[in-house]
């Protein structure tokens, strides 16, 4: 039987990699910043277990950087930088996972946006690499599995390179980033595959649609009788001149200054630990560094998980709808398997492409008065 | 084609079918009431589409025997649609409501049903539930996906998933307990659905602000509108009078609700459905998930893995109780 404990959820500030020269020094304030608010936890409240950081939380995410800038920003997991993390978690016998941008010399002129979690023994138990985002959204150009499904697949072994979920002594283990929680298949699919707590790191910005995020964690957490971790950044700093921060605004704004300088306060924080009833465990309720602490019982959960009366996961009717899945064609695997993408504008290409696909084949219909391309009757007809 | 229309869910007062021989005195009472308040919304706002609960004609009662469960079953089509037909004729619009079902050609199997009359005065849509309750014991009916084979034998491989495609959108119904299943809707979605009816029968207890929130997510999730009638009162011998939260609620294709009963009791709630706002929403690129969900990924690993199995025969809480067995000896549901 596995005891309650405690999760946090990490939410930092997070330093931006702006300029190539300010790289390790940036990583290695991200990297002690973060072990400096796993030990507020230790001190303060005693031992957690597990502990979650946010999205991209030790480089910042740039969105105008070239793919070859980012191969050099971007991290290797495991590698040089993650090594204090590792440590914390071997000094601790704790969990900690997180997200960062990662370069893996498999994969020339690609970048990943990953998550990787270390285990008591300092040792690395997944590294998961975001499955939804930069290919469908057009905001940056990190490749995602899917998009170079074969070679990837061959490459790391299998298909279970694209789930991976960890067997560990606090119950198992299960990552994903981001974008990744607005898609109810892929937290399924880690569902089947046994997970029973998931951690999601996270970058959620104030912007359309933001309080649908909040309703999907819950969702999914529910749906899949689960614990969901998410760990949000909390604000955003990036340095623009030696030792001048885009948040010592009162310094630096004596001009406009070109490229991507993103609100100190671009976050509503909001960290979370979500139960496996969809209900709140745990939260922050401002941006800022905060930490979100929730307790996981996984025994509880177990239980639930073994009650006829409402076990949504193990009635879902998965034969039917497989096939049916596997019968449509939405967003395709492989569309950029010979050559990496280069532009983020080829991921809101490849999203057009789709929905202009839908108007023709009818799985959409235009509004009244556009003129888009003639939809189709939809393909199912009611029958009686 | 209208460009906004409103929708109305009638929150009826169910009277429950106690004594089978009642049956066709109660349906009657339920049907003519329904449809009378309906009329109001119908012409006083202009509802072009009415929605009413699930199982609103016969009641769901725990202390229903099996015989007395197949015996209040009615046809679709039947006298009870040809009924609904007249009013949907007259007045023009299309009326959508789920029922316990007996198919006369298949005598063996009844299903809880949603169905879709047109003005037409035909039933246009007829779907059978998928995600049905048989398997938590506590009704002893078949899910299609309990027969399979042979319902694509009968019924074709278009029955599963209807859609209809009216002036007033793409209509989809699933009924009650399908709305915690994402890929119903998601499917469905696929099959160019735009608005949802989902007749539900949802009583009170703490797992209903998660069906709320799931709701929320199918909407956000499919750029979709989902409308959900819940009975408001139950009229019964035995079961308490508000043993249902009512709550009939209309959530928009951004996941926002815009109109809810707060609470049971008979009511109506009429809610407007801008199509058009809807369509525009669907050209947008970003997080426009029915497009950019990997569709063949997701169908590749679904069927990696049996949760409930299909064509088992009609399924029972012994069903449910064998698959979380296995599911815990294969390491999917950890064991306690």
């Amino acid at each position: 039987m596995i005891a309650p404990y405690t999760a946090v959820a990490v939410q930092t500030i997070i330093r931006h990699v702006k300029d190539l020269k300010w790289r390790e020094a940036i990583i290695k304030e991200n990297v002690n910043r973060s072990i400096s608010m796993m030990d507020y936890v230790k001190h303060r409240f005693g031992a957690a277990k597990l502990f979650v950081l946010p999205e991209f939380s030790l480089t910042g995410a740039e969105h105008v950087r070239s793919v070859e800038e980012w191969t050099k920003v971007a991290l290797r997991i495991p590698g040089p930088e993650l090594e204090p993390l590792a440590n914390f978690a071997r000094e601790n016998q704790a969990y900690v996972g997180g997200g960062t941008m990662e370069f893996d010399s498999n994969y020339p002129g690609r970048w990943f946006n990953s998550a990787y979690l270390f285990g008591p023994k300092g040792e690395l138990l997944i590294r998961y690499r975001k499955l939804n985002g930069a290919d469908v959204q057009g905001h940056t150009t990190y490749s995602t599995p899917p998009a170079l499904y074969d070679l990837y697949v061959k490459t790391e072994g299998g298909e279970d390179a694209l789930f991976p979920v960890v067997d560990t002594p606090i119950g198992r283990l299960g990552m994903i980033n981001c974008y990744d929680i607005n898609f109810p298949e892929v937290i399924r699919t880690f569902a089947m595959r046994g997970a029973e707590v998931l951690l999601h790191c996270t970058g959620e910005p104030y912007a359309p649609h933001r309080e649908s995020w909040e309703m999907s964690r819950r969702t999914r957490a529910y749906e899949n009788l689960m614990y969901v971790i998410s760990a949000n950044h909390g604000g955003y700093a990036a340095q623009m001149h030696d030792d001048v921060f885009a948040d010592s605004a009162g310094l630096i704004f004596q001009e406009r200054l070109e490229g991507e300088i993103s609100p100190v306060d671009r976050s509503h924080g909001g960290s979370e630990v979500v139960d496996f009833n969809g209900h709140i465990a745990g939260q922050t309720e401002s941006p800022g560094e905060a930490l979100a602490m929730g307790s996981i019982d996984i025994q509880a959960l177990r239980e639930r998980r073994g009650e006829v009366r409402g076990n949504i996961l193990a009635q879902v009717r998965s034969e039917i709808y497989a096939k049916e899945y596997a019968k449509h064609r939405a967003s395709p695997l492989n569309r950029w398997l010979d050559r990496p993408i280069q532009d983020k504008s080829e991921g809101s290409q490849n999203t057009r492409e789709v929905i202009e696909r839908y108007l023709k084949e009818g799985v959409y219909v235009p509004p009244e008065g556009v003129e888009v391309l003639t939809s189709q009757p939809s393909r199912r007809r009611a029958s009686v | 084609m209208a460009r906004k229309y409103n929708l109305v869910c009638v929150q009826s007062a169910i009277e429950i079918i106690e004594d089978p021989s009642q049956k066709q005195a109660t349906i009657s009472r339920n049907l003519e009431r329904s449809l009378r308040v309906a009329e109001g919304a119908v012409v006083r706002d202009e509802a072009r589409v009415v929605l009413f609960p699930e199982g609103w004609l016969q009641g769901h009662s725990f202390a229903r025997t099996k015989a007395d469960w197949k015996a209040i079953c009615i046809e679709i089509p039947g006298p009870e649609t040809a009924r609904m037909g007249e009013f949907a004729r007259q007045h023009e619009v299309y009326l959508a409501g789920a029922a316990f079902e007996q198919d006369p050609s298949w005598p063996e199997v009844w299903f809880t049903t949603g169905f879709i009359v047109g003005p037409s005065g035909k039933v246009e849509l007829r779907y059978r539930k998928l995600q049905e309750h048989n398997v938590e014991g506590l009704i002893p009916n078949v899910s299609p996906a309990d027969v399979y084979s042979e319902y694509l034998r009968r019924y074709g491989e278009d029955s599963i998933f209807p859609v209809l495609d009216t002036p007033y959108g793409r209509l989809a119904i699933i009924v009650e307990n399908d709305v915690n299943y994402f890929e119903l809707t998601r499917i469905f979605t696929f099959h160019g659905a735009e608005i949802f009816l989902h007749p539900t029968s949802e009583e009170n207890g703490p797992q209903f602000p998660s069906w709320d929130q799931a709701r929320r997510s199918r909407c956000y999730e499919n750029i979709c509108y989902l409308a959900s009638a819940n009975s408001g009162q139950i009229i019964s011998t035995y079961h308490a009078a508000y043993a249902t939260r009512g709550s009939s609620t209309v959530i928009n294709y951004l996941g926002n609700p815009v109109a809810r009963i707060e609470g049971p009791g008979e009511s109506l709630l009429v809610s407007p459905i801008d199509l058009q706002r809807l369509r525009y929403r669907r050209l947008e690129g970003r997080m426009n998930f029915p497009a950019q969900v990997k569709s063949e990924l997701f169908g590749k690993e679904f069927g990696k893995q049996v949760l409930l199995p299909k064509d088992t025969g009609p399924a029972t809480r012994e069903t449910g109780e064998a698959t979380i067995r296995r599911l815990q000896d294969k390491g999917i549901l950890g064991t306690p």
